[in-house]
């Protein structure tokens, strides 16, 4: 009897450590990102190697980089999964969900989802004059003051930047993303194809 | 190096400058070469070195979001560098990510078995480097450059060098035959002084010198040593001149001397011949004159005529020994072997009587033949055991011993010829006397004799290129060493 109660402690164990390692999920607590949001995952991870934050956006040297989702979180688990043990311009990344915009004015990355349709101009409004990497994926996004505009075109995820909006907040952007964008505003109301 | 010291000077000098000059070009041509293949290469490798820096740098983006048509455009951009042949980027598991080529039949290389770094490889240069961005390997990068352009530079360079080898060679081949001269101009002057001096043995010509170096030095000691060869030549002629002079005067003296020689010698034969003549009648009408007129002479006309009759007979005697010396010369005969074994036994037959008379002993050892005048070996044997026979001590009958050794010591061998006696002898001093010609140590009264006998001894002696010597001491005997040559060579 004492022999099958150590098989059955040490199972017992075994399921802990995978769980506490991510390889098995607690089954059916919050519903998988949809193939879309695991590109547009691995996109806003891509995206914010090639930005640069002025120093003030952080508190300290080695404080985290936080990435904020506003409202609903479309990700799932799917953006902490890429950023765990990885660094980025040497900082960790941190990935928080928060209701306001005002509460996201501190973080460094404020991802807009298209839930937060009805709220776009308030939030955009809010985060203005901070150095916030702004990213949307609603059509007014960047005609409303938003940096980085997400959209879907012959099943590919596309991406747009308004740069004068980056510029007047302080947050600089490497060519080579401007290289990619599908279009690129320099000034107020302009646009520019890639 | 044999075919090289049978080259001139100038040919040398040439060959070692040509030598030296285009070792030196060609080490230089070569480490030139070489410098500009290396640096070239290494430049080469910077290049590529830099342009994959700047290429993964701008492939990031492109790599970060998967971007194939950026990757493409990117990697377009090489397009500009013409010796870049082929750019390709993988994702970090190494698949095909873009490829970009020169070549449209290019086929990008498979990634899985390529090592980080870069290769020469025939004519290409590639390498093979991860793209690294923010901490992590987010691609690879292969880049491919065409060597041709550095082997096309090579080969430029060596055409170029070769050709700037064969100019130089040629202008220090030209320099060399120009400025040797420097060099060989007073070692040839040197020469050609030196050969025409001995040519035509003119000792006062001088090479001219007006260097200061060690050419200039050896110019200057020939120069002296011709000098000091002048002066001894003219002091040599002098000499030479001066004994010919003296040959000439003594030739002169021999000529006269032998004149005067062959003069006395006619002189003495004839006056022997004829004063025979005269002689003869007188021993004639003396003999007559005994025998007929003897009674009515008287004791003292008896006297007076055996008187004159002993002097003619003397007379004779002197003449017949006279004769004989002159005949050594006049009547010589060419040398032939001779017994003088033969020569000794006939002469003591001739001395039988004499011997036997006087109770004497004659002891002979053997004698070796010779090259010799019989007849003259003949003569001195005769006179000279007659000598010793007839000086003989009153009181003693005398004992000769003749004996002959051969010295090898001198060429030819010499006949040491001793005669030895124990007569009454004679005193040292006058040892060379007894050989002159009517020298006689003893009155008429003691010994009968003309004083002939032993100058004909030494004059045969004389003729047969030996010696004759004398010792001896009063009451001693008298021993005479005669030294004769073995043989004689053809025409002596």
């Amino acid at each position: 009897m004492n022999f099958h109660r150590r098989i059955l402690l040490r199972l017992v164990w075994l399921a802990l450590i995978a769980v506490a390692t991510g390889l098995i999920k607690p089954g059916g607590v919050q519903a998988e990102a949809t193939p879309e949001y695991k590109i547009k995952a691995v996109y806003l991870f891509n995206i914010v190697r090639f930005v640069k934050w002025p120093t003030n956006a952080f508190s300290a040297a080695d404080s985290p980089l936080v990435i904020c989702v506003l409202g609903e979180n479309p990700f799932d688990t799917e953006l902490q999964k890429l950023m765990s043990g990885r660094l980025v311009g040497g900082r960790t990344v941190v990935v928080k969900q928060e209701a306001t915009a005002a509460d996201a004015r501190m973080c460094q990355v404020v991802f807009i989802p298209a839930s937060e349709h009805a709220n776009l101009r308030l939030h955009l409004a809010t985060l203005r004059n901070a150095p916030v990497l702004t990213i949307g994926e609603i059509p007014e996004f960047l005609g409303d003051g938003g940096v980085i505009e997400f959209f879907v075109q012959q099943n590919k995820v596309r991406f747009d930047i308004n740069k004068a909006q980056a510029d007047a907040e302080g947050v600089q952007l490497d060519s080579q993303l401007l290289s990619l964008a599908h279009a690129v505003r320099e000034k107020t109301g302009k646009q520019e194809e890639n | 190096m044999k075919f090289f010291s049978k080259l001139s000077l100038r040919r040398k000098l040439t060959a070692v400058i040509m030598l030296v000059t285009v070792s030196a070009l060609l080490l230089a041509c070569l480490g030139f070469i070489g410098f500009e293949y290396y640096a070239t290469r290494k430049a080469l490798v910077n290049d590529l070195n830099s342009l994959a820096d700047v290429l993964g740098f701008n492939s990031r983006a492109a790599l970060r979001f998967q971007d194939k048509t950026a990757a493409e455009t990117t990697l377009a951009s090489m397009q500009a560098k013409p010796n870049i042949v082929a750019a390709s980027l993988y994702l970090p598991d190494r698949k095909l990510f873009a490829t970009w080529s020169r070549h449209p039949a290019y086929h990008a290389r498979d990634a899985a078995s390529l090592s980080e770094g870069r290769r020469f490889g025939g004519e290409t240069l590639w390498m093979f480097q991860p793209v690294v961005h923010d901490g992590e390997t987010i691609g690879y990068l292969y880049l491919e450059s065409d060597l041709r352009e550095i082997t096309g530079r090579i080969q430029l360079l060596a055409g170029i060098l070769c050709v700037v080898l064969l100019v130089a060679t040629l202008a220090a081949l030209w320099m060399s035959a120009k400025l040797q001269t420097v060099v060989t101009q007073p070692i040839l002057q040197l020469a050609e002084t030196a050969r025409v001096v001995s040519e035509k043995n003119d000792y006062s010509l001088r090479a001219p010198n007006s260097y200061r170096d060690e050419v200039g030095v050896l110019i200057d000691s020939f120069n002296q040593m011709l000098t000091q060869i002048e002066r001894g030549d003219a002091s040599l002629k002098a000499e030479i001149a001066e004994r010919k002079v003296a040959e000439e005067k003594l030739q002169q003296f021999a000529a006269r001397l032998q004149a005067s020689n062959q003069e006395l010698t006619d002189f003495a034969h004839v006056a022997s011949h004829d004063l025979q003549e005269p002689l003869r009648k007188i021993q004639a009408f003396g003999d007559r004159l005994h025998s007929k007129y003897a009674a009515t002479l008287g004791e003292t006309g008896q006297d007076y005529l055996r008187r004159m009759i002993d002097a003619a007979l003397r007379m004779q005697t002197l003449i017949t020994d006279l004769l004989q010396f002159s005949r050594i010369t006049t009547k010589a005969q060419p040398f032939a072997l001779v017994d003088l074994d033969e020569i000794a036994r006939g002469v003591l037959s001739d001395l039988e009587v004499r011997i036997e008379q006087t109770k004497g002993v004659v002891e002979v050892s053997p004698l070796p033949k010779i090259d010799a005048d019989a007849l003259q070996m003949r003569q001195l044997f005769q006179n000279l055991i007659g000598n010793a026979l007839k000086f003989r001590k009153p009181d003693a009958p005398p004992v000769i011993r003749v004996s002959g050794t051969v010295r090898n010591g001198a060429a030819p061998p010499r006949l040491e010829l001793v005669v030895q006696d124990n007569g009454i002898g004679f005193e040292q001093k006058h040892a060379d006397r007894i050989f002159v010609i009517f020298q006689r140590l003893h009155g008429r009264g003691e010994f009968e004799g003309t004083g002939i006998g032993l100058a004909i001894c030494k004059k045969i002696v004389e003729r047969h290129d030996g010696s004759i010597h004398a010792a001896s001491a009063p009451g001693e005997g008298a021993t005479f060493v005669i030294s004769l040559p073995i043989t004689h060579k053809p025409g002596d």
